[in-house]
């Protein structure tokens, strides 16, 4: 990849990344909308398994070590790292209503995978109560931001290709 | 595909090893560079999307005349605060309660999962915050400062599922643990005595921690919601709500150490 493609690439992490980490939490909306996966999973699906991989391993590490961020340094990088390569392989265009559901199955189990190991490593225990509704909305998000940021396809394909 | 199978092994292989690395020891200093060097970003952005938020949120509670009532009398309160951190200037000391000083702060980040109950203050140790520090809001203690840089804290919310809080019953003065439970869930609490004499409505108070930083005694920390009538060996459970609201807690006071400013 060239300068330019690196810097598009950052650019659209780091936008990814402000709307999770500062403009979704002054705006009100619900903790837990996982952003920065859904723009991993979208990434990967245009590079592919292998720079997949590695651009969720750096989202993931960026995300561990954020401000107001309680997770252990490289649980995010594993989660990320792991959704990046899946991402990669799954065929949006050939089925893009199997491909939505994918990569929507594909982002909330690293985000689920992300807070189980997160808990055991750490020793925190959340109830059901907390644990259901961050699933409803870490699910509802990841469909909405998913069917928002899949059509974006082609042109980050042209940008990064 | 073995390349890439390689590739993928290596990086798994990476993050295991910043795991081990952060259980094994602390990455305090590298987070700390991360969030003293995020701060502006994070005030900037608390500044220019907060009042879109709070707008919106106002939207809900227009036709409801109770809901106005209790965001007005909210409003009130914060609004004194701020008046008096004008009045002070920034950052200066406000009132004292239990012979502590008080530092008004802004959080200025909250979490980002909805299983975990952090946010960030605008205020840090050049300001006299250390870690152990009380956090009040309005209506109550929220929680006790974890992490400090020079301009911002991270504050471990009583609701969080790794918070745990000496408490007391304030009619009877039994003494209990409250234990947070992830975002807004009800606090689990669990009194000593298996026979303690507490009933829904009660307030349950901060025990105190020795010292003089850790949180004073006798501050109001949440009120019983619901008894179990079971009455384990291992104690009696009660549920509780937290008296200050940690969901939408904006202005908040730090108490800072005894005889400090």
């Amino acid at each position: 990849m060239t300068g330019r493609r690196y810097a598009i690439l950052a650019l659209v992490c780091a936008v990814g990344f402000l709307i999770e980490w500062a403009v979704a939490p002054a705006l009100g909306l619900p903790a837990g909308l996982p952003v920065m996966l859904v723009v991993v999973a979208v990434l990967a699906n245009v590079l592919g398994p292998d720079r997949g991989a590695v651009v969720g391993f750096l989202v993931g590490l960026v995300s561990d070590v954020a401000p107001g961020s309680q997770m252990l340094l490289g649980v995010g990088a594993l989660a990320g790292c792991l959704l990046g390569y899946v991402a990669g392989q799954v065929r949006v265009d050939r089925s893009p209503l199997s491909g939505w559901l994918r990569l929507c199955a594909a982002t909330v189990a690293a985000a689920g995978f992300a807070v189980a190991a997160d808990a055991v490593l750490t020793g925190w225990r959340p109830d059901a109560a907390s644990l259901g509704r961050a699933a409803l909305i870490g699910t509802a998000g990841t469909g909405l931001l998913l069917a928002f940021l899949l059509p974006l396809r082609p042109a980050l394909r042209r940008g990064l290709a | 595909m073995a390349r890439s199978r390689t590739l993928l092994i290596v990086l798994v292989a990476a993050s295991l090893a910043l795991v081990l690395l952060d259980l094994r020891s602390s990455t305090r200093s590298l987070r700390s560079v991360v969030a003293a060097a995020a701060l502006p970003v994070e005030r900037a952005a608390t500044a220019v999307f907060r009042p879109v938020g709070q707008w919106a949120a106002s939207i809900g509670t227009f036709s409801d005349p109770v809901a106005r009532q209790e965001r007005a009398a909210a409003i009130v309160d914060q609004l004194r605060i701020s008046e008096q951190r004008a009045q002070d200037g920034a950052g200066a000391a406000e009132a004292v309660v239990n012979g502590r000083t008080t530092l008004p702060a802004r959080v200025v980040g909250v979490p980002g999962s909805a299983l975990r109950a952090w946010v960030t203050l605008d205020v840090g140790a050049g300001d006299g915050v250390e870690i152990g520090n009380a956090v009040l809001a309005p209506l109550g203690v929220i929680g006790t400062v974890r992490e400090v840089t020079s301009g911002s804290c991270a504050v471990r919310l009583i609701t969080d599922p790794g918070s745990s809080v000496g408490a007391r019953v304030a009619r009877s003065g039994e003494i209990a643990e409250a234990t947070g439970a992830g975002g807004s869930s009800a606090l689990a609490v669990t009194l000593l005595d298996p026979d303690a004499d507490v009933r829904a409505d009660d307030l349950l108070v901060t025990l105190g921690a020795p010292g003089p930083v850790g949180v004073p005694a006798g501050l109001p920390l949440a009120s019983v919601t619901e008894v179990d009538p079971v009455r384990a060996e291992a104690g009696r459970r009660v549920a509780a709500e937290p008296t200050g609201s940690t969901t939408t807690v904006d202005l908040v006071a730090v108490l800072l150490r005894q005889g400090q400013r």
